[in-house]
């Protein structure tokens, strides 16, 4: 279980593909996906709906509808994971690998308060008392910049906007630890101004406490200052990858070049 | 002569047991025929309150809306008048705007005017409005799941423009779409705007995308306009801090220019509107002139601010 000393390389994905079942035999949704990320390191996922870059997320997590056939190396902190040794992947999910949604407010019981909702699983997982618990969960809190935790644990979801919403999903996700944040499509849903305060969080996180981050989005412009690689995901398949800043000023494949075009830059004034 | 007027709109909520929420609070603006009129800020400032007003789908609680210089009476249980047809809206949500178990030529055909003539005059009109919004007429006969969601909201402004708008009210028409649909849905509804001689109010949260399609730009903030202007002046030479904090916050594709900038704190609580200017609290350059609310100044390009105002230098 020890990773290899020569690389930092938290996770890797090689040639990864994944059919689910059709009404006419299994549909292919991804098709030789290869893509890593370090330690302390932010990987931009980028593309259409239906490019499979959630899909390549789920696979990550296990949670891929039932039927799905898998095929490739998916690797871990140094070891492979095997979606068939259900202990395994319990102990990844959560532990190793957290994942954030695009819909915070689907994301949260609407009857728990926020305190319950973010100390339970620490109670279970992580066996703290409920006083530890509760200090975890205010430091969590902090992290990600929420004004007031403390009030914040004893409100319910309604009480919060979106943003505040999704900086909490953040924290509930970073209770056990994890190394490797999937954040799919965390700011879709929400306004650039507070689109700009989620992105900084996500960053301080990396440089504060060496988290990695697998970024989705369709927004390339998104990961330009936040992720140090990308890839670029096209029917279930990465057309292009490059260091983020290289893949932005000579965009290769035509599809990068066409997403890039779709946006609206402002930094294009002439 | 302008299409669509707003006057002093004013909309209040108030739900039992809690406060007056007072979303709108005194909104001027107008429509002209062929022109784009975007209107931007965060969630919660009142711009959805303000679309369904202008759309005629909710009454204000104050101020008047006129099409053509006649009062638009809010919908209620009556047939609308001719007139008011006039005035099409497109939501958000493509998805929940257009009925699942209807094929789309049918739902198209709810708002093409009788006086198109018989049956088959009708349908090929219906059929002439998928393609200018640069869909297949095999597309008619289809069910709203059989898209994607830039098709389906396609067909939404194919159906309200059926109807011979002379305004369409767009509120966040493109935000659930990807970022390449967003540009194909935002390019076609440009051109007819142009083609068709037909104003539109264009609602986002997106100021980047305001800037792409808009003629005149207004920036709204907890229920009042704060800057209003020609798009690209607004743009460039952005007078409020407001406006300013909406351009940087909006990430560049160019890998040098940095995360983009937070503006601190959320928009505050409708319901607790403290005196003087709204954005105040969230603004690096508050001085004392602010506990005094300003009012929108400006001859083209006006602004509520102190900032911009000069007899303020010498209050401070």
């Amino acid at each position: 279980m020890s990773a290899d000393p020569d690389t930092d390389e938290l996770l890797a994905v090689e040639n990864l593909a994944v059919r689910l079942p059709g009404p006419d035999g299994p549909v292919p949704v991804l098709e030789d996906v290869s893509l890593s990320v370090r330690r302390g390191e932010i990987v931009g996922i980028a593309g259409e709906s239906g490019s499979g870059k959630s899909m390549t997320a789920r696979t990550l997590l296990d949670l891929l509808p039932t039927g799905a056939e898998v095929s490739g190396t998916l690797r871990f902190d140094g070891a492979e994971l095997d979606h068939r040794d259900r202990k395994a992947m319990h102990a990844v999910r959560g532990h190793g690998i957290a994942m954030v949604f695009q819909d915070p407010t689907a994301a949260m019981h609407p009857m728990l308060s926020v305190g319950r909702q973010l100390t339970e699983h620490m109670r279970v997982h992580l066996g703290l008392t409920r006083t530890q618990a509760k200090a975890r969960a205010v430091e969590l809190l902090e992290q990600v910049r929420l004004p007031d935790p403390e009030g914040a644990l004893r409100s319910y979801p309604h009480q919060f906007s979106g943003g505040q919403l999704q900086r909490i999903a953040i924290a509930s996700a970073l209770a056990a630890r994890p190394r490797l944040l999937i954040a799919d499509e965390p700011t879709t849903a929400l306004d650039v101004t507070v689109q700009a305060g989620i992105l900084g969080v996500l960053d301080s996180l990396r440089s504060d406490f060496d988290l990695s981050v697998l970024f989705i989005t369709h927004d390339l412009g998104v990961l330009a200052s936040l992720a140090s690689h990308t890839c670029v995901f096209q029917h279930g398949r990465v057309v292009e990858s490059a260091p983020t800043a290289d893949l932005l000023r000579s965009p290769e494949h035509p599809y990068t070049r066409a997403l890039l075009a779709a946006r609206t830059d402002p930094a294009e004034v002439p | 002569m302008s299409l669509l007027e707003l006057t002093d709109i004013a909309v209040e909520y108030h739900a039992p047991g809690r406060d007056r929420v007072r979303a709108v609070d005194g909104v001027s603006l107008e429509v002209r025929p062929g022109e784009i009129v975007g209107l931007v800020g965060e969630s919660g400032c009142g711009k959805s309150s303000l679309a369904r007003v202008a759309a005629g789908l909710a009454a204000p609680t104050a101020g008047g809306v006129r099409l053509h210089g006649e009062a638009v009476t809010p919908l209620g249980r009556r047939q609308r008048r001719r007139a008011e047809i006039g005035l099409q809206m497109v939501f958000q949500s493509p998805y929940s705007s257009l009925n699942p178990r209807r094929t789309v030529l049918s739902q198209l055909l709810d708002g093409v005017p009788a006086e198109v003539g018989d049956r088959a005059e009708r349908r090929r009109d219906a059929l002439g409005q998928l393609t200018r919004v640069g869909l297949d007429e095999a597309a008619a006969g289809r069910y709203p799941h059989q898209f994607s969601g830039g098709q389906l909201q396609r067909i939404a402004i194919a159906r309200a423009l059926a109807a011979r708008p002379r305004v369409l009210v767009a509120d966040e028409p493109v935000t659930a779409l990807d970022v390449s649909s967003q540009a194909q849905v935002v390019d076609v509804l440009a051109e007819l705007v142009e083609q068709l001689e037909v104003g539109m109010l264009f609602i986002s949260h997106d100021l980047a995308l305001v800037r792409r399609l808009a003629d005149t730009t207004a920036v709204m903030y907890l229920g009042r306009l704060v800057e209003t202007g020609p798009t690209e002046r607004v743009w460039r030479r952005p007078k409020h801090p407001y406006t300013r904090a909406l351009i940087d916050a909006i990430p560049s594709a160019d890998p040098d220019a940095g995360l983009p900038r937070v503006l601190n704190g959320e928009i505050s609580d409708p319901g607790a509107v403290h005196d003087g200017c709204r954005f105040r609290g969230r603004c690096a350059q508050a001085f004392s002139a602010c506990g005094d609310e300003p009012e929108l100044a400006g001859d083209d390009h006006t602004v509520a601010c102190w900032l911009e105002n000069e007899d303020t230098e010498r209050v401070a």
